[in-house]
């Protein structure tokens, strides 16, 4: 990776395509989980369980081999680090500040607790469960649902945390986040290391997980070739 | 004499205590007792769909489970007799409804068991299809009544 100073005032990029669309399609899903849920479309409910597994499967991986911003060695810091974004010192860089990368760790972490649980939950009926409930007692798959509901508020007190850090960044730092997140770019500043994009290569194998992880979930992952 | 008369007295008390005391946990006791049918009915409806998932279902299993829900139907009306309610102080997820709109738990527990009954005379015939669509069935009468007359659970 070569660290290239952008020119001032030009445009630069801060994600690539692929992590632009992993976190709207999350966002996208994680809306459409909840509300299949509530209005017991247990049906739809799982299949949008199965494209954030294939999702959560993407980013990981995109995490070793994807963009430099959206990979976990560029953005996961040191708690030192951490602490001295919070005190001024460190710099925001380019990509994920310090303390953003551990909410963005959180969050992955929840995502995976969430999808597992998901797997083995079964309702109260003992008539809609995940894919690998038959592995588990009706008590276990109860257990699961009611952790599968308290992580899902975990999560969104995370969402609310993590929007209210964007209108922090928006309002009193006068520093839109939202944009970068859309388009891929903003203007360049002082700092700014020059987004190193990963190859097409990276981006089939990492689609491949994907779709193969949704799939064999799909499948219960009991898959008899 | 006044003493023996004192002890009888203290005796007296006591044991109407214990009997007060066991009379307060009766409501408990009934709201366990039918807790653990109804955790058991579950586990034989989540054994059913598991198997009726399966690419090659086991039959045996599916019987022994329709023998645990038929007994349950049948039986359930009688696990919830007055008293039993919230009102007792015990935790239950059972709400006053069973007991003010009594014809319509019966009707939700009638419709459970019929719809039951015909999911069990499916099981003996091997069609896993017919099974499969009529186990849906019975999980909208589980869901029916569970909305109505139980506890919303978040899950």
């Amino acid at each position: 990776m070569t660290a290239q100073a952008p020119p001032q005032g030009a445009r630069t990029s801060v994600w690539d395509g692929p992590t632009r669309l992993f976190h709207w399609s999350l966002v996208a899903l994680i809306a459409f989980s909840w509300w299949s849920a509530d209005a017991r479309h247990m049906d739809w409910h799982r299949y949008s369980g199965y494209a954030v597994l294939g999702l959560l499967g993407f980013r990981l991986l995109w995490g070793v081999i994807g963009g430099s911003t959206a990979r976990f060695a560029t953005f996961v810091r040191s708690p030192a680090a951490v602490l001295g974004y919070l005190r001024g010192v460190e710099p925001s860089r380019h990509g994920h500040n310090p303390l953003g990368a551990l909410s963005v760790l959180a969050m992955l972490v929840l995502l995976v607790a969430q999808v597992a649980l998901g797997l083995f939950a079964v309702d109260i009926d003992g008539f809609e469960s995940g894919p690998l409930s038959d592995l588990v007692s009706f008590e276990a798959g109860r257990w699961a649902a009611a952790w599968h509901h308290r992580v899902f508020n975990a999560l969104l007190a995370l969402i609310v945390l993590h929007a209210a850090a964007i209108a922090f960044y928006l309002v009193i730092r006068h520093d839109n986040l939202i944009g970068p997140m859309i388009t891929g770019g903003r203007a360049a500043r002082q700092g700014d290391v020059e987004l190193h994009p990963a190859s097409r290569r990276a981006l089939v194998l990492a689609c491949l997980l994907a779709v193969a992880l949704a799939w064999a979930a799909s499948k219960g992952f009991r898959i008899s070739l | 004499m006044a003493r023996r008369a004192k002890a009888l007295g203290w005796i007296a008390i006591a044991v109407a205590l214990g009997l007060a005391g066991a009379a307060a946990s009766a409501p408990a006791d009934t709201i366990a007792m039918r807790q653990t049918q109804l955790k058991a009915l579950g586990a034989a409806f989540k054994t059913i769909n598991d198997e009726l998932r399966r690419s090659s279902p086991d039959a045996a299993k599916i019987k022994a489970g329709m023998v645990v829900m038929n007994k349950a139907a049948a039986a359930m009306p009688a696990w919830f007799p007055a008293g039993t309610g919230p009102e007792s102080g015990a935790a239950t997820k059972a709400r006053p409804e069973i007991w003010k709109d009594k014809a319509g738990f019966a009707e939700d527990a009638r419709a459970f068991a019929a719809e039951t009954r015909k999911l069990q005379a499916l099981a003996a015939s091997g069609d896993f299809d017919a099974m499969k669509a009529q186990a849906k069935t019975v999980g909208g009468t589980c869901g029916a009544c569970h909305s109505g007359f139980r506890v919303k659970d978040p899950t």
